[in-house]
């Protein structure tokens, strides 16, 4: 099998554990103009932070899941038709030079993700979970952690926030906070106190402890 | 006008012969990539190959001999026993030798530098294991010595490449050193990002190098081996902040002057230089 690896089975043994026959696809494509090309890191303090698509109620199988012992039952589902008109937007949006960064949301959720864009540009975060493009009567866990698909942050120049905005609905794109140069990385829900509010450096020495002194 | 020849090393393990080339190629230069082999027997007299139709030899990066015996240590004696005095002679007819990384550890092992007062074949220097224990894979900022008889950095005081190396520490014997210094036979050394001193400082100074030491040059400044890739500066956007600049300048409405990265500066200053010969 492709996919597959050793786990410890009841007595100790190495059982090899392989994947169902699951059809994969990669896509690659040529960069007409590499100089359009958009990376994931924030880039100046006052950007503009948006997310665009939705978050829903899918903690099914996810990290967040995973590290408290749960499967769960409400795994991400993919939605073709509301996503590929989003898509082709961002797309146009990139092209036109209008985003500063651009990041898909993946394994791990919002939280993760919205860190690793501001550790990638070294740069603090400001935001508020309650603007989150989503559904309703979600809690902060749920919006914080789901692994809903079809997602990016992006980050954007003040001046550029209007035209953005008129490309997206206001149910897909959402203006969710601002880049700081205060290292502080903030997540907050409403006026409330932050749920999340720790050094950016700190976060990024975690994220960089499982490689040892190697890097 | 006057074409430039510059013959570019392949074969046994070495890897960035194409990248190399087309750098080159960028900087003017009528650029060949020429296996090992065929050079060595060209001196032989058998194949159509000859050193002496080139002004420009460059030993690139890579794995040579998979770095058996140390990296560029057996390239470096296959190369003395077949090339030792046409290569001797080659620096001597006023040509330009650069070494690229693992083609700066074969130079060293082969004594073209450091080439104090002209004098080749004595392996004064040596190039180690970084201090880190590990390969390292990073960009640095290199201070240019302003006064370096080098011929590929004139006009340089401070640059960015990426290096990518598991030996790159040099170390020598103290007065070896001194003699580098004392005669600016020190070309570049690994800097801070304000271009202050790494003084030894991980990760400004990515392997532990004597002094900071990144490339050096032989007395006559026209043979040149540094660890750091210059040859992978060949555009803007190999630059792991590109995105950035160009933002910024764009935010300042400017678009960027050259779409030529700043490593090749440093093969157009050598074809420049032939040129002027």
């Amino acid at each position: 099998m492709y996919i597959d690896g050793h786990l410890k089975g009841p007595y100790g043994e190495r059982r090899k554990v392989s994947g169902l026959p699951t059809l994969l696809f990669t896509a690659s494509s040529v960069v007409r103009d590499i100089g359009r090309c958009v990376t994931m890191d924030a880039k100046f303090s006052g950007d503009l932070v948006y997310v665009l698509g939705a978050t829903r109620n899918e903690l099914g199988a996810s990290e967040f899941y995973q590290m408290m012992g749960y499967t769960g039952l409400n795994v991400p589902e993919v939605h073709f038709e509301t996503f590929w008109p989003q898509y082709l937007a961002l797309h146009g949006a990139i092209t036109d030079g209008q985003i500063t960064s651009c990041h898909a949301v993946s394994r791990g959720g919002l939280a993760v993700h919205l860190a690793l864009v501001a550790m990638a540009g070294e740069l603090g975060m400001e935001i508020d979970l309650s603007r989150i493009p989503g559904s309703a009567g979600l809690t902060p866990t749920q919006r914080l952690y789901s692994e809903s698909c079809g997602r990016f942050i992006l980050t954007v120049v003040p001046e550029k926030a209007r035209d953005l905005e008129a490309m997206f609905s206001n149910d897909h794109l959402r203006r969710v906070g601002v880049l700081t140069e205060v290292p502080a990385f903030l997540i907050k829900d409403g006026k409330k106190i932050p749920l999340i509010a720790v050094d950016q450096e700190k976060l990024k020495a975690k994220w960089k402890r499982p490689f040892g002194g190697l890097i | 006008m006057k074409q430039i020849k510059a013959l570019v090393l392949t074969g046994f393990g070495l890897n960035c012969d194409y990248e190399t080339d087309y750098a080159l190629k960028l900087a003017g230069a009528d650029s060949h990539r020429i296996h090992i082999n065929e050079l060595i027997h060209g001196a032989g007299g058998s194949a159509s190959v000859s050193l002496g139709a080139f002004q420009m030899l460059v030993f690139g990066g890579g794995f040579s001999w998979a770095d058996d015996h140390g990296a560029g240590v057996l390239m470096a004696a296959k190369l003395r026993r077949h090339l030792g005095l046409e290569l001797e002679k080659f620096v001597r007819d006023g040509n330009l030798v650069i070494g690229i990384c693992n083609g700066f550890q074969a130079l060293v092992n082969l004594g073209l530098l450091p080439g104090f007062d002209e004098i080749y074949g004595e392996r004064l220097v040596a190039i180690t294991y970084n201090d880190s224990g590990n390969f390292i894979d990073a960009w640095v900022n290199l201070r240019v010595n302003p006064d370096t008889p080098c011929v590929f950095t004139k006009g340089l005081s401070a640059i960015e490449l990426p290096v990518r190396h598991g030996e790159g520490k040099l170390i020598a014997e103290r007065g070896t050193v001194e003699s580098l210094f004392e005669n600016h036979q020190v070309v570049m050394r690994y800097a801070r990002e304000d271009g202050s001193a790494a003084q030894g400082e991980w990760p400004y100074n990515p392997n532990g190098s004597d002094r900071d030491i990144a490339g050096i040059c032989d007395s006559t400044g026209r043979v040149f081996g540094l660890m750091p890739h210059p040859e992978a500066y060949n555009h803007f956007t190999n630059h792991p902040d590109w995105t950035k600049r160009r933002e910024r300048l764009s935010r300042q409405g400017q678009v960027l002057p050259s779409e030529k990265g700043d490593g090749i500066t440093i093969f157009r200053n050598a074809v420049t230089y032939l040129k002027e010969q």
